[in-house]
This record gives structure tokens, C-alpha cells and sequence, in this order.
């Protein structure tokens, strides 16, 4: 079973989303603070600016920065504030390439609907392969 | 998920249900008024984001309807933009989606 974080980013620009998932993470006890970025944008100038988050959870299909053009800033920032960084990728892509994509990339991908028993595995999945 | 802190965040979304139709109704129309790519593409970022939102709240039904609505309008996007003649069948996947809503209430 995976452990409370400390922090996690939400990266996504539907607050409809971002209420769900904030309920979903508080009710199975996923992290214990909770930071919203609207947009992947927003979400480098954080983490340019904060303390690295422990969890990125990241939507694909944003304005003004999407999902994997934030994967390609993120590569510019330096390796010791990603290396406790955990991102998962949730989206509704009817692309399957995307899922393949995202393993590039080294991050995890769910399918929304999200549920906290899919996040749970996810966030477990990522961490096994980090270690 | 029937917890009173699901509860009230589906009853502040059930509020918005209206809104979104409307807002996919007007985007429809603004497409069949100016058949453009970007008329195109502004409808199917909202039925995309609505695919997520609708699930995320438990209307399976109508987040079905948005998904099949979705893949009509990326498969019109991958081909060229010159034949408009699909567009009326624009309205039978809103009423589908509308049709998912319902059915969730009752």
C-alpha cells in the first residue's frame, strides 16, 4: 500500500477535475497538502519557484502548455529537484499511443474516470520502478 | 462515493450540468454557422474535457456519449476540412449526451 506524500501537484485545467481528484486524494489519504496548477505553464513556474512536490498528478489536453510540452520543459530542470518526483499522466486520450508515449517519458498513466484504488496502484507502480 | 463530502461536490457539479450542455449546444451551432477548423476544435476540446468531468462524477452514461461524440469529431479533424455534410449529425450526439445525463437521475 502506498504511503501519504507530503505534497501533490495537480496539472490540469478543469476544476471540475481538480475538485474530484483533491476529494479522491484527501479521502484515501494520498498526500497531506494539495497545490493546483491550471495549466503546465504554471505548474514549471512552481516548481521553478517551490519546493519539489512528491507526486505530479498531470493531465494531457491543457491551454497554453499541454501535457507533453510540459514533459519536454521538465527535462530542463535540474536532475536533484526531479529525483523524488513521482508524475502520473491522467487523461481521457482515445489515443493508445499516448499510454506508450507516457512510458517514454517514465511517467504513469490512468485512464479518467480516476479512482482512488487506480491512483493507489499507479502511485505504487511508479514507486517500485524509481527504487 | 456517498459520503456527505462526495454528496456536496456532486450536487455543486449536478448545477453545472445545464451550463455545459448549453455551452456544447452553442458550440455546436457556432459550427454549423461557420464551418471552420477551429469551430471544430473548440467543440471537441469541450466534449474532451466534458468525456473527464462527467466520469469523474459518476455519469457513466453520458461520458460515454461524450467519448463517442469525441471520436466522431477527431475523425473528422484527421480528414480534410471541404465536405460540411456530417455536421447535422452533430445533434444526434447531443441528444445522446443529454440522453446519458437523464438517465443517470433517474
Amino acid at each position: 500500500m502506498c504511503k501519504t506524500v507530503e505534497t501533490v501537484l495537480i496539472v490540469d485545467d478543469d476544476n471540475d477535475n481538480n475538485m474530484i481528484t483533491s476529494y479522491l486524494i484527501n479521502k484515501h489519504k494520498i498526500a497531506n497538502k494539495i497545490i493546483v496548477a491550471l495549466d503546465g505553464l504554471e505548474a514549471i513556474q512552481f516548481l521553478k519557484n517551490n519546493p519539489p512536490p512528491d507526486l505530479i498528478l498531470l493531465d494531457l489536453n491543457m491551454p497554453r502548455m499541454n501535457g507533453w510540452e510540459f514533459l519536454e520543459e521538465y527535462k530542463k530542470i535540474d536532475a536533484k529537484t526531479k529525483d523524488s518526483i513521482i508524475i502520473i499522466m491522467i487523461t481521457t486520450s482515445l489515443n493508445p499511443d499516448d499510454k506508450e508515449l507516457a512510458g517514454k517519458y517514465k511517467v504513469g498513466f490512468i485512464n479518467k474516470p480516476l479512482t482512488g484504488e487506480s491512483l493507489k496502484g499507479a502511485i505504487e507502480e511508479r514507486e517500485t520502478i524509481k527504487k | 462515493m456517498t459520503n456527505p463530502e462526495f454528496l456536496e461536490l456532486l450536487d455543486r457539479y449536478k448545477k453545472t450540468i445545464p451550463e455545459k450542455l448549453g455551452t456544447i449546444q452553442n458550440l455546436i451551432n457556432a459550427l454549423k454557422q461557420t464551418p471552420s477548423e477551429e469551430n471544430l476544435k473548440n467543440l471537441r476540446a469541450f466534449v474532451h474535457k466534458t468525456v473527464g468531468n462527467t466520469g469523474g462524477y459518476g455519469y457513466l452514461e453520458a461520458s460515454e456519449a461524450c467519448r463517442q461524440f469525441e471520436h466522431f469529431l477527431l475523425d473528422k479533424l484527421a480528414k480534410p476540412f471541404d465536405d460540411f455534410s456530417w455536421i447535422d449529425q452533430c445533434d444526434a450526439y447531443y441528444q445522446n449526451i443529454i440522453k446519458g445525463f437523464n438517465e443517470q437521475r433517474s
